[in-house]
């Protein structure tokens, strides 16, 4: 793409975009979202307490539980169907549960709007992790590669926990299901850097441990790798930088562009590179306090960032510039994330064949949604980019 | 007692855990002391270190002498516990003994209870273990002994303030407020003794006692004592009620009512006698209206709900108690039904005619003095009493006349006989205050009703026997038109009812044509039947209910403003312009090429970018000025957001100006508005509170001075206001009758509002700071009643001033050039005339919702008002109406009324003016302007000639005694300098007026 062609296009603007849908079904602030199974579900969890998932295709819930008595920090999910639901909640538990789609009709569909006193059906539990820490930090995951043998392994996938450990600064590395304690990282020890608030877990093709990124109380972002010049389970700070003046509210690593991104409590967003990569640092003054998360999309051409002034902003990736202002939510946004991209193989042919509900499936899957979440308890589905 | 069982026990299981700590300290005292123990007890009680031996210890209390024993040996926890429940189970003991029963062992365990377990037990102990103790000490002896134990520990408290002292205070304190809550303790305490012992007067004895402990009070100050020396240690900040008399005198009440309607069939005809002893004794404790609140209530509330008992115990209690008593509790019954109206009504009260009211009250009425001879006796000498009347609100007195026409209807011609009687009276007539003779009016207007339509000839009979002719003749003479009116409208309306329809009186005029005429002649029509008490409870309930909902309309239905336009066209997207920032890492210009083509899309409608580069700093909720009034009472309300409240009280004067033409939001708002701002608390401490609050007031009353003046001459009077609200009102109220007589400009008392225009008209704030230069120091609200009055008072001095020095010094005639000049300098001064909104609307405006409300009060109650404690709101009251009075001026309407009757006040005041001299300055100033208002001097001394005499001999009095002062020595200074020159002022226009009358009769003949 040459300059003056893009110039061209910048000049001449979409209008202002407006919702898709929006999911009203919480009473608490929205303080996750997380799209599973292929872009067909979405699972939200609020401050109270409650995880919904809700049926993209249909937008409506398929299963509403209670698994934490705090509000939910952080959801997951994991396994060949994403079968394996991950909750994070303030009550200091990580609880791993089997929620398959053809159980999903055993579950309790009130939404908590509508009642949010009882007790309602819970999935199959098969782990608990305690998180013996006091912040609000979520966990990240990330999968570990398969032994590097030719045939494909029989053996269900693996992944790795990284959760706050019980010092102020410290992450604790998890390996599930095995539930065995990968690794125990200190905090940076050059400066001080205050309580642990955002993770991010990366695992690069080539090496056989992950990449972590984690941002801190005083503003630093560090990334840390396995030190490969030592035998032990040590692990070296690569990168350690302070961009923020406020505490780092969410991080997140964009494998496609070599880079991770950080926002804060101020109104900066900055661009840091991973190891050995080109992409030079780069901090952008929004001028718009409180970030408070960020996701990047699967193909790393855009990101965006849920903001206290109740607007989504999605930025271009590479050139960080403010692409879209995405304004319906009255009150502060808390939680953002990108539909998977999907390449779309073959996608014409395919849907003249369908019937219209799979059609309608097949829609939902390709189209880049996003979602943010608010402390309205609403959230809402946008279909950008 | 059984339940108490299973508690304690269930709370023993709970506690097994925490036991084994307990045990080892008491087990280590007990070591210690168990020599002399084993002295003491003689060896029938154990001693040991073991808990074994300490089960046999336990098991060893066979008799009550031996728990006595146990009390005062500093017993272990659970062994203390286990002795509480075998003292508080009605079978503990063998030889039926019962801690309740009066006697000397019982005496001694309450002593040890009180003495030793509570101090040192008490604060450890967790709920159901409290309950034990206060179980125990729920008697007459027990109270008896708390209260002798507090006023013991009080008197060594005030004696050396020791700290450990405080803290069985303290432990006390919460013991005997534990007593003393619950609607069933008097209840419990009464079946405990019916119980517990045989003997009646033993019984009685100790009932005496315990009426005398509650129903004097002693409880209640001593508590509040105790409260005192607690605070002032600080070692308590909640409130009890039981220490607040107020809220104790309700706590009896509602005691009482429980008794009623708990006690039923047989020993019930013993427990009336004993209630009877004790609501007399409580309705002399101070409180009596919120006692017959809560008495009244709570019987109702029981009769309703559960049973009719409680109804029928009341009316047996009633009739129990004695004559005199009686007489009492039908006095603060009607008063507190009378407070209850004075608050549902609004303004309008006149208009709605709230019938439904009085039915209501007439069924209490109905059902308390129902067959009771001595009861109606006394409603009628209420009713016929003019005083009495006039304190009791409208629908209260309809009440009272509806009950005696349903029980003694023939009582009620000697209502009419009697009140026509004095209705008529040359002496009530001329003498009592126009409050009163309206009362009567619609008394007898009401009454009248009744019994015509029972028995028209009696009333016939009535009527032209009794002198009402002469009575209406008499009043057609009077000089008063109200008084006149008033005769006429009661003679219409009674001709109205027992005349032929050819033969009926007419005056004709136009004034017996208007609406309160018609309201008037309408009275003789009114005919309430006794309602049930479910109306009542209602009534009390909307009535009690109204300010709770202005309180609860919640502040978050505002519509959101911040950033959104509500109205007018979308503006076009703007165009983010990029921040060149020198030190950041990287820039974001001339990112285009790198965007990956992708495309943007415009801003949202509004996309506002932080104030504030520091993230901490940023607030995304500014409150922005009030744009409606619903707005404004919204954020006057908010008593969290300390910038909202800011703005709202800062823009209310100037939005509600704006707004009093446009529209009808303050007219339907105004009176809600002018309640929260009379009520207004100023939690964020407020530059400038008070003057905000004021103007906003002034505003209020301008948008519509004709019904919101009165209102809030009624408001000053009525409610739970502070003396300072009260004094804002009257001072709100004066201003705005200055205002409105156009005094504005002239003295620079009401400072230019910032921007009473549009905002838009506005320089942005900071500008405008610095292009306006009125930054002038604002007096605070009263200093402004006083600066108008210190102005007014100047005015008025001085002429005289100067005229006197010119005849003094009549031999400089010839160089007086420079006094002549500066007599044309006041002649210049002097306001132009505007028109004068005020004369037309003062009297029933201002004056007379003032007047007639100080007279109401000062009737209802006397010396135990506000408005004759403190002189200082008597004084804002008289200034206040001095002022409006000035302002309103020779063109008043109806002037030689309002003369009459505010000179009357003037001269009913001299009593109080002995005592303080503020109150006689005000006075003599009030006097004054009398004098200057009433231009007419020879009219003056006609219609008033003997207030113009009294008045000098008064003023001659004052002028005399103050002279004899030495304070007088330095002139022009000092309070009595101050008053010598007022009373000169008054002495000298009074003598003007006589002079100018002489002349009149004399002709300008003589030379006087």
């Amino acid at each position: 793409m040459d300059a003056p062609a893009s110039h061209q296009i910048q000049s001449s603007t979409l209008p202002p975009a407006q919702p898709s849908y929006i999911l009203r079904g919480h009473t608490a602030q929205i303080h996750c979202v997380h799209f599973l199974r292929k872009n067909l579900r979405l699972l939200t969890g609020d401050a109270d307490g409650w995880v919904v998932l809700w049926n993209l295709a249909t937008k409506r819930p398929v299963a509403v539980w209670k698994p934490h008595a705090g509000s939910v920090l952080g959801v997951g999910s994991w396994g060949d169907e994403d079968e394996n639901v991950i909750t994070h909640g303030r009550d200091n538990k990580l609880l791993v549960w089997q929620l398959r789609e053809q159980d999903e009709v055993t579950f309790s569909k009130t939404l908590p709007i509508d009642d949010a006193t009882s007790e309602r059906k819970q999935p199959w539990l098969l782990h608990s992790l305690d998180v013996n820490a006091l912040n609000f930090c979520s966990f990240a995951m990330s999968h570990i590669p398969p032994p590097t043998t030719n045939d494909p392994p029989p053996t269900p996938d693996k992944i790795l926990l990284a959760v706050p450990g019980l010092q102020d600064g410290m992450i604790n590395l998890t390996a599930l299901p095995s539930n065995t304690r990968y690794a125990t990282i200190p905090p940076p020890k050059s400066t001080n850097t205050g309580m642990l608030m955002a993770l991010s877990l990366h695992q690069p093709p080539s090496s056989a441990h992950p990449l972590i990124a984690a941002g801190y109380e005083s503003g630093h972002v560090a990334l840390w790798r396995h030190n490969p010049t030592t035998s032990l389970q040590t692990w070296q700070t690569t990168y350690l930088s302070q961009p923020h003046s406020q505490p780092v509210l969410s991080i997140a690593i964009a494998p496609h562009t070599a880079c991770f991104f950080s926002s804060s409590a101020d109104a900066v967003v900055a661009r840091h590179p991973l190891p050995e990569s080109s992409t030079e640092p780069k901090s952008v003054q929004t001028r718009h306090a409180g970030q408070q998360a960020l996701a990047v999309r699967s193909d790393g051409r855009v990101f965006a960032t849920a903001g206290w002034d109740g607007r989504v902003r999605v930025y271009a990736a590479r050139g960080m510039g403010e692409l879209a202002v995405l304004k319906w939510h009255r009150e502060g946004c808390y939680a953002a994330a990108f539909a998977e991209v999907l390449d779309e193989e073959g996608g014409e042919d395919r849907e003249k064949a369908l019937t219209v509900a799979q059609q309608r499936v097949a829609r939902v899957r390709a189209t880049h949604w996003l979602a943010a979440g608010s402390k309205d308890g609403k959230v809402s589905l946008w279909d950008v980019y | 007692m059984s339940n108490i069982w299973k508690v304690v026990s269930h709370v023993d299981d709970k506690q097994k855990d925490d036991r084994s700590v307990a045990q080892l300290s008491a087990v280590q005292t007990r070591n210690e002391r168990a020599a002399t123990h084993s002295d003491i007890t003689n060896g029938a009680v154990q001693t040991g270190v073991t808990k074994s031996v300490t089960k046999v210890d336990v098991d060893c209390i066979k008799t009550p002498e031996d728990a006595l024993r146990l009390l005062k040996s500093e017993p272990a926890t659970d062994d203390l516990i286990f002795t509480l429940r075998r003292l508080t189970a009605a079978d503990g003991f063998d030889q039926g003994f019962d801690l309740r029963s009066p006697g000397p062992l019982s005496a001694q365990i309450i002593n040890a209870i009180v003495s030793s377990v509570v101090p040192n037990f008490w604060p450890s102990f967790n709920r159901e273990e409290r309950f034990l103790i206060t179980e125990c000490l729920a008697s007459v002896a027990g109270l008896n002994s708390i209260v002798a134990r507090i006023q013991l520990l009080l008197k060594q408290s005030r004696a050396a303030k020791a700290d450990d002292q405080v803290e069985v205070l303290k432990t006390l304190f919460g013991v005997a407020n534990e007593i003393c809550t619950g609607n069933d303790r008097i209840l419990r305490i009464w079946t405990g003794l019916q119980a517990s012992t045989r003997d009646r007067i033993k019984r009685d004895l100790a009932w005496k006692e315990l009426a005398n402990l509650l129903g004097s009070g002693k409880i209640s100050n001593v508590l509040a004592e105790a409260e005192d020396v607690l605070q002032s240690t600080g070692g308590k900040d909640k409130r009890s009620i039981i220490a607040n008399s107020n809220g104790y005198a309700a706590w009896l009440g509602r005691n009482i009512a429980h008794c009623l309607s708990s006690i039923t069939g047989e020993g019930s005809n013993e427990v009336y006698p004993a209630l009877s002893v004790l609501l007399a004794r409580a309705l002399s404790l101070g409180h009596p209206i919120s006692l017959v609140k809560s008495l009244h209530l709570h019987t109702l509330q029981d009769s309703v709900t559960v049973t009719d008992d409680s109804l029928n115990g009341l009316k047996t209690l009633i009739r129990n108690l004695q004559a005199f008593t009686k007489r009492r509790y039908l006095d603060h019954t009607l008063r507190w039904l009378s407070s209850i109206d004075s608050i549902t009504s609004g303004v309008d009260k006149k208009e709605h005619g709230a019938s439904s009211n009085a039915t209501a009250i007439a069924a209490l009425l109905h059902a308390v003095t129902n067959d009771d001879n001595a009861l109606h006796q006394h409603l009628i000498a209420t009713l016929s009493d003019a005083a009495l009347v006039s304190a009791m609100s409208l629908d209260a007195r309809n009440a009272s006349i509806a009950v005696l026409a349903a029980d003694v209807s023939d009582e009620l011609d000697g209502i009419i006989e009697k009140g026509l009687k004095s209705f008529g009276d040359q002496l009530f007539i001329r003498h009592s205050p126009i409050l009163q003779q309206e009362s009567l009016a619609q008394v007898l207007l009401v009454a009248s009703g009744y019994v015509h339509r029972r028995e028209p000839m009696a009333l016939l009979m009535t009527i032209r026997s009794s002198g009402h002719m002469q009575g209406v003749s008499n009043r057609l003479d009077v000089a008063n038109p109200r008084a006149r009116w008033l005769g006429m409208v009661v003679g219409m309306a009674l001709s109205s009812l027992v005349d032929k329809p050819g033969s009926k009186l007419n005056f004709g005029t136009e004034d017996m044509k208007s609406e309160e005429a018609k309201w008037y002649l309408s009275l003789v029509n009114t005919g309430d039947r006794p309602g049930t008490l479910q109306e009542l409870l209602d009534l009390v309930k909307s009535s009690e209910g109204r300010p709770k909902r202005w309180k609860t309309a919640q502040p978050q239905t505002m519509p959101k403003i911040n950033g959104k336009p509500t109205f007018g066209p979308l503006r076009p997207p703007e165009k983010r312009q990029t921040e060149v920032e020198g030190a950041r890492i990287a820039e974001v210009t001339g990112t285009d090429s790198e965007d990956d083509g992708l495309k943007p899309y415009a801003k949202p409608d509004s996309d506002a970018e932080d104030s504030e580069e520091d993230a901490t700093l940023v607030n995304r909720h500014k409150p922005r000025p009030p744009v409606y009034i619903r707005d404004l009472m919204a954020m006057l309300r908010d008593t969290e957001k300390h910038d909202r409240f800011q703005i709202g009280i800062r823009h209310a004067a100037t939005l509600i100006r704006r707004k009093s033409n446009f529209g009808k939001e303050v007219t339907d708002h105004a009176e809600e508005l002018g309640r929260i701002l009379c009520g207004l608390q100023d939690s964020f401490d407020t530059e400038t509170f008070d003057e905000l609050r004021l103007q906003a007031l002034i505003a209020v009353v301008l948008s519509d001075p004709s019904s919101i003046a009165p209102w809030l001459g009624r408001q000053a009077f009525g409610g739970d206001f502070s003396i300072a609200q009260r004094c804002v009102m009257l001072t709100a109220i004066g201003l705005s009758g200055r205002e409105l007589a156009g005094l504005r400009e002239q003295d620079g008392l009401n400072p230019d509002l910032p921007d009473a225009s549009f905002p838009s008209k506005q320089l942005p704030s900071h500008l405008h700071a610095v292009y306006s230069s009125n930054s002038s120091n604002t007096p605070t609200p009263s200093n402004r009643l006083e600066s108008a009055h210190r102005t007014l008072e100047h005015s008025l001095l001085q002429p005289m001033a100067l005229s006197a020095a010119d005849k003094s010094t009549a031999q400089l005639d010839a160089v007086k050039v420079r006094t002549f000049s500066s007599r044309m300098e006041v002649e210049r001064t002097k306001r132009k005339p505007a028109p004068n909104k005020l004369a037309q609307i003062f009297a029933e405006g201002y004056f007379y919702p003032l007047l007639n409300r100080y007279q109401q009060e000062i009737t209802s109650y006397g010396s135990g008002s506000v408005w004759s404690t403190t002189p200082f709101l008597l004084v804002t009251l008289i200034k206040t109406l001095a002022l409006l009075f000035h302002a309103s001026g020779p063109a008043t309407l109806n002037l030689a009324q309002l003369s009459a009757d505010f000179w009357d006040l003037l001269l009913s005041l001299r009593i109080r003016a002995v005592g303080d001299v503020t109150v006689l300055e005000a006075l003599l100033f009030a006097l004054l302007t009398v004098l200057e208002v009433n231009e007419d001097k020879g009219q003056v001394a006609q219609e008033h000639a003997k207030r113009l005499i009294e008045t000098q001999q008064w003023a001659d009095l004052v002028f005399e005694r103050t002279g004899e002062g030495r304070l007088v020595q330095q002139e022009g200074k000092g309070e009595e300098a101050k008053v010598r020159t007022l009373s000169a002022a008054v002495l000298v226009k009074t003598g003007e007026v006589i002079e100018a009358h002489r002349k009149m009769l004399m002709g300008d003949m003589t030379d006087f």
